[in-house]
């Protein structure tokens, strides 16, 4: 069997949906599915050209964005847009992690360190919360100036830490009623 | 102002204290220039760093103790598991997955960031409080946003307090000042509100939740 050799540079977003184990286990399976077909309906709506949504992994999004500058204003229009998004009664409350990377690619999927990185930095976002690495900071300097760093982090499954930084005051975070 | 210092630290506990000195000194750990600041090295051991008071600290650790003692700058930590503890601080953001966050006093703005663990918050200008479960409880505060999935929720308010809590399961408990008359939307959409306080308006108590408890009381 061969690998592929193909990398792809580019921008890795994850988008989950806070307490989605708590939400489903108290308000149940229904509730959950149109919570998460809700949140991937308002992603896709507003994915730049050049980006996409790679794949669904369980309540979370694997977004890729070929330009480093769209993707923080996309994922911040995500956030404004889930503000008032709710199925039922329960609102959707969303978190963001972002990183710059050249992931392998496999048919439609992206896979490697970068996605693992990704994916373990969204882990780290309050509900609402917008984070970057220090990787897509690099590949977009200016969006320095709307950043507060957080500093070395170190996350799950990986040995040296990796700088993170969050969004300044720019994302909604309450609203007038859940 | 004192050079920003940022400690690295795999394991281990991690001490940091604010004293009367002009140098930094490390025990257990290295100390280099980095780019925005010294930064103190540490492995899998106890780490002790000596700062001058008004320090701004950033601590990443991937778990274990870390502690912060005296009146420091801006301090941010975050910590996939273990304790964090910070004594005073000038702003704070802390963020763990499964630990313990405790907060004595802050004077400006307090981020703090728990899975599933508990923070517990003395006193702060303003704090911003973010939990999927676990318990929260926070003492004298004017300004507060707190959001939650599942979490118990405590919180001592100032005689005009402007708190927005929102939950969707788990019970909330504010205490206002006897005598304060804080203007209140409490809203529950399956679950019991109990409010003990005269309304008025000194100041605004919010409080949401979908499936949970929200009780105001008198102090």
């Amino acid at each position: 069997m061969t690998a592929s050799t193909t990398t792809l540079s580019g921008a890795i977003a994850f988008c989950d949906i806070v307490g989605f184990t708590e939400l489903t286990a108290d308000h149940g399976d229904e509730v959950a599915l149109a919570l998460v077909e809700q949140h991937e309906s308002l992603t896709r709506a507003l994915l730049p050209d050049g980006a996409r949504i790679v794949k669904q992994l369980g309540d979370g999004l694997l977004l890729y964005f070929g330009e480093a500058d769209g993707a923080v204003d996309a994922l911040v229009r995500l956030h404004t847009d889930t503000r008032s998004a709710a199925v039922g009664d329960v609102p959707l409350w969303i978190r963001t992690g972002l990183h710059w990377g050249s992931p392998r690619v496999r048919g439609d999927d992206l896979i490697g360190h970068d996605v693992n990185l990704a994916s373990r930095v969204v882990a780290l976002a309050a509900p609402g919360e917008l984070l970057v690495t220090d990787a897509y900071v690099g590949a977009c300097p200016a969006v320095r100036d709307r950043l507060v760093e957080l500093g070395p982090v170190f996350v799950k499954g990986v040995s040296d830490p990796i700088g993170v930084w969050r969004l300044r005051d720019e994302l909604p975070q309450f609203d007038d009623g859940i | 102002m004192p050079e920003r210092v940022t400690v690295v630290a795999r394991s281990g506990s991690v001490s940091v204290r604010a004293a009367a000195v002009q140098e930094v000194s490390a025990q257990g750990a290295s100390v280099s220039r980095g780019p925005s600041g010294l930064v103190v090295g540490g492995g899998s051991h106890a780490v002790h760093v000596v700062v001058p008071e008004g320090t701004d600290v950033v601590v990443g650790v991937a778990s274990g103790k870390v502690v912060c003692e005296g009146a420091l700058g801006a301090v941010t930590i975050t910590a996939r598991s273990g304790h964090v503890i910070v004594e005073q601080a000038a702003s704070v953001d802390a963020r763990t997955a499964s630990g313990r966050i405790d907060i004595g006093r802050c004077d400006g703005a307090c981020n703090t960031l728990t899975k599933s663990g508990v923070i517990k918050i003395g006193s702060a200008a303003a704090v911003d409080v973010s939990a999927i479960s676990g318990r929260v409880t926070i003492g004298a505060v004017a300004h507060a946003r707190v959001k939650c999935v599942s979490s118990v929720v405590k919180l001592t308010t100032g005689p005009r307090p402007d708190v927005r809590v929102r939950t969707i399961s788990g019970a909330v408990e504010i205490a206002v000042p006897r005598g304060a008359r804080p203007r209140t939307n409490l809203r529950a959409k399956v679950g019991r509100i109990r409010c003990d306080c005269e309304v008025g308006d000194d100041g605004l108590v919010d409080v949401e939740t979908v499936s949970g408890r929200i009780s105001v009381v008198c102090d």
